[in-house]
């Protein structure tokens, strides 16, 4: 049985983010738009968005500056890309390989299909 | 705060029962509920549930004859005694708008006596948004029109409490979305926002409260965080027998299931409506075991 689930708002909202990141549309060391500001921007409820900063800075993807506001941490991209790696490892790899199993591609067709994708 | 608290309220029909009968038939049944400064409130029901007569009780244009029906206080006060200060504290978009042979931008201008911080220039730059001519009656303008007129009052009141009927109805696509950066900009730690719909998914990114009105009583009031962690939604080719509600979609089965394994799924609040009409106490009791 398979099972899809699309993550919780605040949790698309910060991945979102973390994408404008690694776009750098917003630079590590540099301001991002207020609570408020990207509440209004993307049509969100401010707690909402509240939440999202919240667990952008838990990650260690945000830091809070006391009356100035959030910044990308210095250090941003790389963690970031490693939660992916991660993300990519225990879901996407995981649903990736059920899919090859019941196909019956053995590792070294995979092997081989990986690495005529690269070549592209 | 708002407090509506073992309130009921119905209609007599005098006509055919007498002058002192009973209601032959109650709207709202001891009904209890809180809207707190902070939040946005989602008020969903279908069509004919008494989402209207509720938030006409709330504003106080609809008032139980007996005290034993119930009061509505807001700040402490009940709302019954229509005095100016409790007038002040909010504004009321009805779903059926107001037809008044006057320039909008006059009406402000009176409106703007009532409210102690109603601003002009926000409402002059929401009907720009709205991209409607303020010079224009008010009975010369469509519904749709009109419509976004009241919810610019609305806006530039200041009021900590903005009370709104189907707001979207008649509004175009793109004023739908000139609604919701309005609806976002105006929340803070003093506003409380109530929007009633039957069109949930238009609004449900701007919500943080959701209350279900069905068979005269609200059958879920829940916050969207609390819910998010009682219920997982989920869509699946296949059936499972913990499921607690369940639709057929495209892909399989669109289904709530209990939260067991602390997932933070995105609510699908079609399905979860639909679960709460059906079983209010099942869907409810999964929120008992929260901290």
């Amino acid at each position: 049985m398979i099972f899809k689930e699309r993550q919780s708002i605040y949790l698309q909202i910060a991945e979102r983010i973390a994408d404008e990141i690694l776009a750098g549309t917003y630079a590590p060391g540099s301001r991002v738009p207020s609570v408020r500001e990207y509440a209004v921007m993307i049509e969100v409820n401010l707690n909402t968005v509240m939440r999202s900063y919240d667990t952008l800075q838990s990650w260690g993807i945000l830091d809070m500056r006391r009356g100035l506001g959030y910044f990308v941490a210095d250090d941003a991209v790389n963690t970031i890309l490693a939660r992916r790696l991660e993300a990519f490892k225990s879901t996407q790899a995981a649903e990736f390989f059920e899919t090859a199993r019941t196909l019956g591609i053995t590792p070294q067709e995979l092997s081989e299909l990986y690495s005529k994708y690269l070549m592209h | 705060m708002i407090e509506v608290k073992d309130f009921s309220i119905g209609f007599f029909k005098r006509e055919l029962m007498g002058p002192d009968s009973e209601p032959e038939w109650l709207t709202l049944k001891n009904l209890y509920l809180q809207i707190s400064p902070g939040h946005v409130y989602g008020l969903i029901g279908r069509n004919g549930q008494g989402k209207t007569t509720l938030l006409n009780c709330i504003t106080g244009l609809l008032r139980p004859k007996k005290k034993e029906a119930g009061v509505v206080y807001i700040d402490g006060f009940p709302v019954n005694a229509s005095n100016p200060n409790i007038l002040s504290k909010f504004f009321y978009v009805t779903d059926t708008i107001a037809s008044l042979h006057l320039r909008s931008d006059i009406y402000a201008d009176t409106l703007s006596h009532f409210y102690p911080h109603f601003n002009k220039e926000k409402f002059t730059e929401c009907m720009e948004l709205f991209q409607i001519d303020t010079k224009q009656f008010i009975d010369e303008i469509s519904l749709g029109q009109r419509k976004m007129t009241f919810l610019s009052y609305a806006f530039a009141s200041g009021v900590p409490y903005l009370i709104m009927d189907e707001p979207t109805n008649g509004l175009d696509i793109t004023s739908r979305s000139v609604f919701r950066k309005l609806v976002a900009s105006y929340m803070d730690q003093d506003k409380a926002i109530v929007i009633s719909t039957h069109h949930i998914n238009e609004i449900s990114t701007l919500l943080d409260h959701i209350f279900i009105l069905n068979d005269k009583h609200i059958v879920f009031d829940h916050s969207v965080m609390e819910t998010g962690c009682a219920l997982s939604f989920v869509e699946s080719d296949n059936m499972t027998d913990d499921a607690l509600y369940s639709m057929s979609s495209a892909y399989g089965k669109r289904m709530i299931l209990p939260n067991t394994n602390n997932s933070d799924s995105e609510i699908d609040y079609e399905l979860l409506f639909e679960a709460v009409l059906e079983n209010p106490t099942l869907i409810n009791a999964q929120f008992t075991t929260l901290n």
